[in-house]
């Protein structure tokens, strides 16, 4: 199992672990409330280190990652991050990943549903990686990621006022401690967002440095349960979450994160002919009350005369006070404002809903 | 059937059909109208829109469904759901 570098650190300040995906992940604390009010109204300070990441060059690597990878890297100009997937033959998807155009070389980022060796095996082994270039960064290099309404204000005290510029889905070189660090602003959660990618051997004392400035903030340490919390009441995908049950692109709503003119890529074919095809379900957001107590994956979703559905992803919204739901419906019924019933036709009522339910705070910040 | 559920889907079904054959064809994006989920992101993550586009959109609203949506307001822009919402909200449908 791989255990990450700052596990101590994350750990000292009262989060506790569990294995995802052959990683040891820092999961929650004893307050995830907390956790999820100081993103929404704060800062977070995560560990986002889990991440497989990888580095192609340039000149040899837009080959490779267009017929890998769903998403267009030729156009993506330099600085510029592209929020892509990578999936099987069927065209099921196995990691979600930013590429990032980055000083003669792409920087590659996955959030995947296989351990390590496995990712490994499909870029290498499958598909020739190392002749492309292609090297494994992973254990080289931590990322934090610092999220929130007040996300920006701590980046500005570590990095200086011009990340204040940093346009969304971009990557800038930093210095930090005398070495390079790289912030790409991204983020799941609705709010400000930077992921900080940081070499190993300045990864102490940037989180000892990130500690400090969220602290200004009333921010908050946080573990990567909160996370899921936060990207399903932001409406953002959650590869851990409904991403691991459906699986299907085209069924989660992720047509905007492929090159639909060019579909050479694994699994391309697959999805090509099911979207000529038509596709059949989608994932619906709703909320249900919380006295209706907690509802599960799995859980049905039907109508007056049955099953329609079933739920896909389901947390309690802080922000809501309620749950939050995604679940797979027919296309022809997957529409917001409808009241539908959960488990049995006479079981408790569930309103589908129109994603994101609430304006985040970021949305309408005005940066000093 | 459901006669009321059954008419909201009718309501909201055309409403987006507009909205979607609208975009793809002002804003030239490479998509049909099945392609792109109603509760994506248009602005930033998701569609990736940019601030011009915000604009048209908000005129496709207004010579489409005759619906204004005032400067600054920037809530109903967060999906085609929530511009949608707006739509039946000001409508009263």
């Amino acid at each position: 199992m791989r255990e990450l570098l700052l596990k101590n650190k994350f750990m000292a300040n009262g989060i506790s672990f569990k294995e995802r995906y052959g990683i040891s992940i820092p999961f929650t604390s004893d307050n995830i409330e907390h956790e999820y009010n100081s993103v929404r109204n704060a800062v977070g300070l995560s560990d986002f280190s889990f991440l497989q990441k990888y580095t192609i060059p340039e000149d040899k690597g837009i080959d490779f990652l267009n017929n890998v990878f769903a998403g267009n890297v030729e156009n993506l100009r330099f600085g510029r991050v592209l929020h892509t997937f990578l999936s099987d033959e069927n065209g099921n998807i196995i990691a979600d990943c930013y590429i990032a155009n980055n000083d003669e070389e792409f920087l590659i980022l996955c959030e995947s549903i296989v351990d390590d060796s496995q990712l490994d095996k499909i870029l290498f082994e499958d598909n020739n990686g190392a002749d492309f270039g292609l090297k494994n960064i992973t254990n080289d290099f931590v990322v934090l990621s610092i999220d929130g309404s007040n996300a920006w204000k701590t980046a500005k005290e570590i990095f200086g006022v011009s990340i204040l510029g940093l346009p969304y889905l971009s990557i800038e070189e930093f210095q930090f401690d005398g070495e390079k660090i790289n912030v790409i602003r991204a983020g799941k959660t609705g709010e400000f967002g930077y992921y900080v990618i940081a070499m190993n051997k300045v990864a102490e004392k940037l989180f000892d440095t990130a500690l400090e400035k969220i602290k200004q903030v009333e921010g908050a340490v946080c573990g990567l349960d909160v996370h899921n919390i936060l990207r399903l009441d932001g409406r953002f995908f959650n590869i851990f979450s409904e991403g691991a049950i459906v699986r299907n692109p085209l069924y989660l709503g992720l047509q905007w994160m492929i090159d639909l003119e060019n579909m050479n890529f694994i699994g391309g074919q697959s999805l090509q002919n099911q979207r000529e095809a038509g596709v059949g379900s989608k994932i619906t957001g709703m909320t249900i009350e919380k006295e209706y107590g907690s509802v599960a994956i799995g859980d049905k979703i039907c109508d007056e005369n049955g099953e329609i559905g079933y739920i896909v992803s389901a947390r309690h919204s802080y922000e809501l006070d309620k749950t939050v739901a995604l679940a797979l419906l027919p296309f022809e019924k997957a529409y917001s404002g409808l009241k539908f019933y959960l488990k049995t036709p006479d079981g408790p009522v569930v309103n589908t809903i129109s994603m994101p339910p609430f304006t985040p705070k970021s949305l309408n910040m005005k940066l000093d | 059937m459901n006669v009321e559920r059954e008419e909201k889907i009718k309501t909201r079904r055309e409403i987006l059909q507009k909205l979607k054959e609208e975009m793809i064809k002002r804003l030239d994006l490479p998509y049909k109208p099945d392609d792109i989920h109603e509760d994506i992101s248009l602005l930033g993550a998701g569609l990736g829109l940019d601030s011009l586009d915000a604009i048209e959109i908000v005129m496709i609203v207004e010579s489409c469904f005759n619906v204004k949506i005032a400067d600054g307001n920037t809530s109903p822009l967060r999906s085609l759901n929530t511009i949608t919402d707006y739509i039946i909200a000001q409508k009263g449908l």
